[in-house]
């Protein structure tokens, strides 16, 4: 899995290392064990997936974490992403709505011992307002909208990742960084790199 | 058949009436578990069973001449028992088809086993229809009339029946008049065939009471997602042709599309109006007009920033969001078009208040219309069109939209609007905004087409901006001022939306906000602009070509011969780009051709060795194949000739089917059983009909724009009347061949009905792949050549049989070696691919 995500181009040895550590198959249901380290998204139920490993990777390695950071994951899904995320710092916090799936991660994540990783039941919408703000934040963008309180838990020179399109064909991710001084931007990046000029790719060769 | 002439002919009208209303109930089902594209794919199975009809009978058939009604009874009781059965499956079956791109392997035994399942009643009801016609020569006129018939009203009474009954309702009514078929024949023979009949009705019954109310819907559907928030809370729900509305509210249900990342602004407190599962629009619970205010912070709300107070038209209103930004904006006379009369009753009705009885507010005027016919015949002119409302997030992304048709996302659709404009109107369309860009890119180029057509210079007419989630177009039939493009600079720059063109804009202006690799819109928009647009859209990754009401498919923009580069950029990210609905289209005509030789010919040749040193088999093959692909690529192409007509492709499926088989009864069930001279006949209608086929091609467009302002109902039957030559002619040609062919052997039968039925198939599947290449008109010729050729054929074989003298009663007893089953109702069952 890790050379996978290697030949997309995505070197940064931390989050490879990170991905490397973190058994996918223990968040993998169990028809879907003998795909765990395919470079696919895997239905976990609920209408929800484990993300395609290189789409992980790369949302990780967007995020820029520290040893430290405090970061928000909205959409806690399998625990998956979590359990990468505290490879970085042990600061993470994550929200899943639906019960059954919070509960499963929480008792997941303990059992595989990331214990310090805060699984809460709840609105993503409204963000973890007791901890803001978050130097990093990703967040499962269902319908074209980002929660204007995730935005303000942010913090100064913090960044936020959005996988764009719907959970079992990511796109491309969304990047939201706020200044030192609160201005918001946004970028959009493709997974690798995509020109959509045949002539003009076939040019470049 | 010992049977009365009457009782089975009612026997065969009800079969032939289950038949139908199953199979659009089985499209329904798969619409509202996961989305249209299954549903070629499934047709495509089902018109097989049909096929395969033919071959089984012809194996089997001198068992069941020996007692043909008994056959006829039993067949349609199992059909009755099936069809719930079916029903089950496609409504049960664990399939993720939002996966099919990333694991086949996954999901391949459950399509096969779904596919399986349909195919079983579509059997059992073909060979029922099949021993009909094997009954004596004098009766067969009136058995094919009561086929073609029933399917035909099977057609119209489906729709019908969509507005009081939910899908286990439909199911009991196809299983319901299956079964009365069989009691019909079976109720005087006798105890044995009594408890037959009871032990159907309860298994039947049983069948029926144990499928669930309502489909399992995809758990990637927006209504599924919705249904997992906690307390969430179902306030009304509608159904009926058009579809399933269901309105759903809980606190963890968020729903502003594309909101500016600036937007502090609060919004009310909403539900969700969700159609068929997936489209979606907010019903907010604006009391005040400030409530709205943060519907000023989408990339819609652009054309206010350029005209104050206007008269506003809003195409596809739902819940009435756009109609609040209207209001927002002091519109004096706002005018909601919405074409579904449910969701017009849910505002004005149970939802008024919680919608801040937007519906009934004096300024706003609610029409019910499809917007193609609305704006062909209105004459109200508007300051600013806002079109369309946005899709399914999730099914546009993914490309599930892709060998869907749409008349709304045309360049005659954007004339047309523009037609409806005030001399410096301003048409305002949406899209979401894809990485990299497709649609938005389209949808521009197209707007630059359509004011080329009108003369006009587009480049100082459009603008287009974008937020992180949106793209939005204005078009103009006057130039924008200085004035507004500053006022568009200022409207942009507050909210964080990007320039993407403005004719005075300096490229350093572009890609400030949300930021992509390149300013690709930009660059984009200025290719499309000037010398490079046809560069851009031949070297562009997807297909971004202006789309016409020819080739009416705006959301198919995937490219095989771009398929390479994509794998090799993108690598395992690849499938994410793979267009699901187009593949699953190519998939179920590959299908279609393998099943057909596996299913329908292997046994023939197994079974007879072929029709080999037969003369003139071939020319006679041909002519069936011939036959077959013009039936259905006429059949299609009014399909979606009428959908622009009637405004709806369910009225136009039903219209058409209805049309073109009732009328095909009528013209079959006026041939005589033995006529001579059947290959001349044949051949001269044959020639006849492809002569009129042109005919229509050239003026049929022309004819029904003159009727278009007319109500439906008057439409409905001026399009019956339309068909009804086409559909008469076409109905005597099937006989006619037959009884040639019969005439020189009987070995030829099962082969003339293999190859129609395969030729149906095929071409039931490969006229949508066509016409997104060539287009409907060109698609259409294909018919005319096809008929031509059919007559052709027969021309030289009748000739040549007539001197041979060779001539035998048609279907005489003992001489028919296949059964011609249910051929028009094969024709029917595959123009309903395009139903969807």
């Amino acid at each position: 899995m890790v050379r996978v995500i290697r030949d997309y181009g995505l070197v940064d040895a931390s989050v490879l290392r990170a991905m490397a550590a973190v058994p996918r198959h223990a968040f993998v249901p169990r028809r879907q064990q003998s795909e765990a380290y395919d470079d696919t998204p895997l239905p976990i139920g609920y209408g929800q997936t484990i993300s395609q490993p290189y789409i992980v990777a790369e949302m990780t390695r967007q995020l820029r974490l520290k040893p430290g950071d405090k970061v928000l994951e909205v959409g806690t899904g399998s625990g998956y992403q979590a359990a990468v995320l505290t490879e970085f710092t042990p600061n993470v916090f994550t929200i899943e709505i639906i019960e059954p799936l919070a509960t499963a991660a929480m008792e997941r994540l303990r059992r595989l011992g990331y214990t310090t990783v805060r699984v809460r039941h709840g609105d993503g919408y409204n963000g973890w307002p007791e901890e803001a703000p978050f130097d990093g934040i990703i967040v499962t963008c269902a319908v074209g909208q980002i929660p204007p309180p995730l935005v303000e838990q942010l913090a100064p020179g913090g960044r936020m990742v959005i996988p764009v399109g719907p959970p079992y064909a990511v796109q491309s991710l969304m990047l939201v960084e706020k200044d030192a001084d609160g201005t918001v931007r946004s970028r959009s990046l493709m997974p690798v790199r995509f020109v959509p000029l045949v002539r003009e790719e076939a040019a470049a060769r | 058949m010992t049977t009365s002439p009457l009782r089975a002919r009612a026997a065969i009208f009800l079969v032939a009436l289950a038949v139908i209303v199953f199979e659009l109930t089985l499209i329904r089902i798969l619409a509202l578990r996961w989305w249209h594209h299954l549903a070629h794919m499934v047709i495509g199975v089902a018109l097989l069973g049909f096929g395969v009809s033919g071959t089984f009978l012809a194996t089997v058939r001198r068992k069941v001449e020996r007692d043909v009604s008994g056959w006829l009874a039993y067949l349609s009781l199992g059909l009755a028992c099936s069809v719930p059965l079916t029903a089950l499956v496609a409504e049960r079956l664990p399939l993720e088809v939002a996966f099919l791109a990333w694991s086949l392997r996954g999901e391949l035994w459950r399509i096969g086993l779904l596919e399986a399942a349909l195919f079983v009643p579509f059997l059992v009801g073909g060979c029922a229809l099949g021993v009909a016609l094997l009954d004596s020569p004098e009766r067969l006129g009136g058995h094919y009339a009561a086929n073609l018939v029933g399917s035909g009203l099977g057609a119209v009474a489906a729709v019908a029946l969509m507005w009081p009954l939910d899908e286990r309702g439909l199911v009991a009514v196809s299983a319901g008049c299956a079964w009365l078929a069989g009691a019909l024949l079976h109720a005087r023979d006798g105890a044995a065939r009594l408890i037959s009949i009871a032990g159907t009705a309860i298994a039947t019954a049983l069948l029926i009471f144990t499928l669930p109310s309502e489909p399992a819907l995809s758990p990637y559907k927006m209504l599924a997602q919705a249904r997992l928030a906690p307390g969430i809370r179902t306030l009304a729900r509608a159904r009926g042709p058009l579809g399933h509305i269901e309105v759903v509210a809980a606190p963890a249900l968020h729903y502003a599309p594309g909101l500016s990342l600036r937007c502090t602004v609060p919004i009310p407190p909403h539900a969700l109006m969700i159609l068929n599962g997936d489209q979606t629009s907010a019903i907010y619970d604006a009391r005040e007009r400030a409530d709205w205010a943060f519907m000023d912070w989408t990339t819609s709300a652009a054309a206010y920033a350029l005209r104050r107070r206007p008269s506003v038209l809003v195409i596809g209103a739902g819940g009435g969001a756009d109609v609040g930004l209207a209001l927002l904006h002091d519109s004096p006379r706002v005018v909601a078009l919405e074409m579904n009369p449910q969701v017009i009753a849910l505002m004005r009705g149970p939802l008024a208040s919680r919608g801040g009885n937007i519906y009934k507010r004096p300024e706003v005027e609610v029409v019910a219309r499809e917007a193609r016919g609305y704006l062909a015949h209105g004459r109200d002119r508007f300051d600013v069109i806002q079109f369309p409302p946005l899709d399914a997030f999730g099914a546009s992304g993914a490309g599930l939209l892709g060998a869907q048709e749409s008349y709304l996302y045309t360049v005659e659709s954007i004339e047309a609007m523009l037609d409806r404009l005030t001399s410096d109107g301003v048409l305002s369309m949406t899209r979401w905004a894809k990485t990299p860009p497709r649609d938005e890119l389209r949808l521009f180029g197209m707007a630059i087409e359509a004011l080329r057509h009108r003369r006009l210079d587009p480049s100082p007419r459009l603008a287009m901006i974008r937020s992180w989630a949106t793209v939005t177009i204005l078009v103009s039939p006057r130039e924008f001022t200085p004035a507004e493009r500053k006022a568009l600079r200022g409207f942009c720059r507050s909210r964080g939306f990007d320039l993407c063109w403005l004719s005075d804009m300096r490229p350093d202006e572009a890609n400030w906000f949300h930021v992509l690799e390149r300013p690709y819109y930009f660059d984009a928009a200025r290719a499309l602009l000037g010398t490079h647009e046809a560069n851009l859209i031949r070297d562009y990754l997807f297909d971004i070509s202006p789309v016409t009401d020819d080739r009416p498919y705006f959301f198919h923009s995937f490219r095989w011969r771009a398929w390479t580069h994509i794998r090799r950029q993108l690598a395992g990210q690849a499938p994410a780009f793979l267009e699901v609905g187009y593949v699953l289209l190519l998939a179920a005509l590959l299908q279609a051709a393998v099943l057909s030789v596996c299913l329908i010919f292997a046994p023939l040749i197994l079974r007879r060795g072929g029709a080999r040193g037969m003369p003139h088999a071939g020319r006679w093959l041909g002519y069936f194949a011939a036959i077959g692909v013009g039936f259905m690529v006429l059949e299609i192409g009014f399909i979606q000739r009428l959908i622009l007509y009637l405004a709806h492709p369910t009225y136009a499926a039903a219209a058409s089917i209805a049309g073109f088989l009732v009328f095909a009864g009528v013209g079959s069930g006026t041939l005589r059983a033995g006529s001579s001279h059947a290959g001349r006949r044949a051949s001269v209608t044959a020639i006849g009909l492809a002569g009129l086929a042109l005919v229509y091609l050239m003026g049929l467009d022309r004819w029904l724009a003159i009727t278009q302002g007319m109500a439906l109902p008057w439409r409905m039957l001026i399009a019956l009347a339309t068909i009804a030559p086409l559909g008469f002619l076409m109905g005597r040609l099937f006989p006619l061949g037959l009884d040639e062919v019969e005439r020189m052997g009987p070995s030829l039968v099962p082969w003339a009905w293999a190859v129609n039925g395969s030729a149906s198939v095929i071409a039931t599947l490969a006229t949508p792949l066509v016409a997104m290449r060539i287009g409907f008109a060109n698609t259409m010729m294909i018919a005319v050549a096809a008929y031509f050729l059919a007559g052709l054929a027969g021309r030289t074989r009748s000739s040549r049989a007539a001197q041979a003298g060779c001539g035998r009663e048609r279907f005489a007893p003992g001489s028919v070696e296949a059964c011609p089953s249910g051929w028009g109702v094969r024709g029917q069952l595959a123009s309903e691919v395009r139903e969807g």
